[in-house]
């Protein structure tokens, strides 16, 4: 059953990137300029330009170019930046690590404050330790991730500068030799410690400054779920039968609010994707959504539709993990699931 | 004689701080160990608060204000607080009304019943506490314990569950045990043999049992001694042969004599409710409260 889940979702989800790759294939192209002209600049000649058209077939009609793209794309080939002119499968493996380490990063952050606040302040609900809760969940949710990078560079990087606030590593650190691309894991893997600790160090204020939004959204989903859950006999029950009020709120309550939260959790982390890169511009993190604002406003048609598919893809698959994790973790469907 | 198992004693309730209400004026009761004693009245007359007080369960959520005494296993529970909360599992316990939707279902049957082991005994071993687990699972007639523990409430029937319910209430073996309108959600042969159990234990342990009811003919058959509760007040207070013989209070009459107007017995709605249902309460012979008889 799990199978037919992940076989079910897998199917959506190839059609969802058709649908994709379609439209960002047609919007990229449509979209007023020449990529050409912007990529050889304004002193390159007229011969230069229709040169550059002609080789990368941006004169064919629209559908044959498309067929051309899906057949390359069938190798793996996600086409040449009309920038770098290097093939964007090797830009994107170049920049996508540095995002996915501040995403999952802060994807944990987003978790481990936000399903805490929203526990304890269930648990004190009504009291001045949920009002506390409840205005750092809502400030979070209000206030925009690049925001909270200005504020978190300010305060720890400029008043009182604790913390760096550009880039991944410090110029004299060397670049761990690339495994996962995760310099956390990579300077572990090549034991270096003090890489580790400076890469941590960079990683702190752009990873929090993401997660805080999605943070105050799971904070107040879980405060909400587990408030209903108080209200249900089994957590009476609990107190009745004299279980210990740290287990109810860490357990017996918390689980089954945390089954419904668990999907909105998986939706504010793939969100953090798609915020991230205002957060990549303000710290200077060289990673894929910069990497695909710059490519936009480049026109560089195959990095457009490259970063977008990559982005959409890791978008897709953190809906599937979800899914099976919301199939896993609630008894109810697991085992509804396994007798047929 | 001994001190009762529960004494409460002129309880008063008011909820809401601002907006308040009061829902118990003076309720008096008392139960002894070995005792099964039922309180009953109708919807909404104060019932289930009671236990609720009882159990220190109402006083954490702090919308409350509480007057009189309430005696549990010795200990004064009427404001809450860590004794009551420390005896919570251990000397008192509660069986409620629908035993699915009062199990966890987000966990097996195992883990809620090592919970409730840990409680009188924290340091169980998980493989001791699942052997109690069976041995109490085993003496509530569940025919396959160790199956029962693998399971999640949503997967056993009603009747099932409330087995499980009575053996975690039993399982550190309470002094007192209050049963909220036990089975009430489920059929009648459940609720029949939940007393059934519920009288067992108060002869073989001595334990006390406290019956929440709005059944007359589950409490005639049940309980040794009856207060009958009318608007947060106990108007009629007897043994249960004297109340159905001699009922003697205004309401208890009109309850009574409604009864063969209905079947299944529930507690008849009155249509009529007359002032004099208000009248004070009527003591038996022989059944004041312990600390009224003392001069
Ligand atoms: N949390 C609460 N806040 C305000 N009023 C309450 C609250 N809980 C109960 N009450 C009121 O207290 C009164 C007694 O309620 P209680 O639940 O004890 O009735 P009951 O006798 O158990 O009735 P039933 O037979 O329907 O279970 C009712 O009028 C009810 O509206
Ligand atoms: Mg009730």
């Amino acid at each position: 059953m799990i199978w037919k889940t992940l076989y079910s979702r897998l199917k959506a989800s190839l059609i969802v990137m058709i649908g994709i790759s379609i439209l960002i294939f047609a919007v990229a192209r449509v979209m007023p300029g020449d990529p050409a002209r912007i990529a050889l600049g304004a002193n390159a000649s007229a011969e230069q330009v229709a040169a550059l058209r002609a080789d990368r077939h941006l004169d064919d009609p629209l559908p044959l170019q498309y067929w051309e793209f899906v057949k390359a794309l069938s190798h793996g080939d996600l086409g040449k930046s009309l920038f770098t002119n290097r093939p964007v499968s090797t830009d994107i493996a170049q920049f996508l690590p540095a995002t996915l380490e501040l995403v999952v990063v802060s994807g944990l952050i987003m978790a481990l404050l936000g399903l805490p606040i929203g526990a304890i302040s269930a648990h004190f609900r009504g009291r001045a330790i949920d009002q506390i809760g409840r205005l750092v969940a809502l400030l979070g949710v209000c206030t925009p991730a690049f925001v909270w990078g200005v504020i978190l560079q300010l305060l720890l990087g400029y008043f009182w500068p604790i913390f760096p606030i550009q880039g991944r590593l410090m110029d004299a650190t060397p670049v761990p030799p690339t495994v996962t691309g995760f310099y956390l894991l990579d300077s572990l893997i090549a034991g270096e410690p003090g890489t580790f600790l400076d890469a941590l160090h960079h990683l702190i204020l752009p990873a929090v400054a993401l997660a805080l939004g999605g943070m105050g959204q799971v904070a107040r989903l879980t405060r909400s779920n587990m408030i209903e859950v108080y209200g249900k006999p089994y957590v009476e029950m609990a107190e009745a039968y004299g279980f210990r009020p740290w287990r109810i709120v860490s357990r017996y309550a918390f689980v089954p609010a945390f089954i419904p939260t668990l999907t909105i959790l998986g939706l504010e982390f793939a969100a953090l994707l798609g915020n991230a890169f205002l957060v990549e511009k303000v710290f200077g993190w060289p990673g894929l959504s910069r990497y695909g604002v710059d490519v936009i406003l480049r026109k560089d048609l195959d990095a457009i539709v490259g970063t977008v598919l990559i982005i959409a893809a890791a978008f897709l698959i953190m809906n599937i993990v979800v899914d099976l994790l919301v199939t896993l973790i609630n008894p109810r469907i697991r085992l509804s699931s396994r007798r047929d | 004689m001994t001190e009762p198992v529960l004494a409460i004693r002129d309880l008063e309730l008011t909820f809401g701080r601002w907006r308040r209400s009061k829902v118990l004026h003076g309720v008096s009761l008392h139960v002894r160990a070995g005792e099964k004693v039922a309180l009953v009245g109708e919807s909404g007359s104060g019932k289930s608060v009671t236990a609720r007080l009882a159990m220190g369960l109402l006083q954490e959520t702090g919308n409350v204000d509480v007057a009189g005494s309430i005696r549990v296993d010795g200990v004064e529970a009427a404001a809450g607080g860590r004794q009551i909360r420390r005896l919570r599992g251990r000397r008192v316990a509660m069986i409620f009304q629908d035993p699915t939707s009062a199990l966890n279902p987000a966990f097996r049957i195992r883990g809620q019943f090592r919970e409730v082991l840990r409680t009188a005994e924290p340091g169980l071993s998980d493989r001791e506490a699942d052997a109690r687990a069976e041995a109490a699972l085993a003496e509530v007639s569940i025919p396959d314990p160790a199956r029962a523990l693998n399971s999640y409430a949503f997967q056993l029937s009603g009747g099932m569950n409330q087995r499980v319910m009575i053996a975690m209430a039993l399982a550190n073996r309470p002094s007192l045990l209050i049963a909220d309108e036990p089975g009430t959600a489920l059929d009648v042969t459940v609720q029949a043999q939940t007393l059934e159990l519920m009288r067992d234990l108060a002869a073989t342990r001595g334990t006390a049992v406290l019956l929440i009811s709005h059944n007359l003919g589950v409490v005639r058959e049940f309980a040794d001694r009856v207060y009958v509760i009318y608007r947060g007040r106990i108007v009629e207070h007897a043994r249960t042969a004297q109340l159905f013989s001699d009922p003697r209070h205004p309401y208890t009459r009109a309850l009574l004599a409604a009864i063969p107007k209905i079947s299944g017995g529930g507690l008849p709605d009155l249509p009529e409710r007359s002032p004099d249902f208000e009248n004070p309460r009527i003591v038996h012979e022989g059944c004041a409260e312990p600390w009224e008889l003392r001069p």
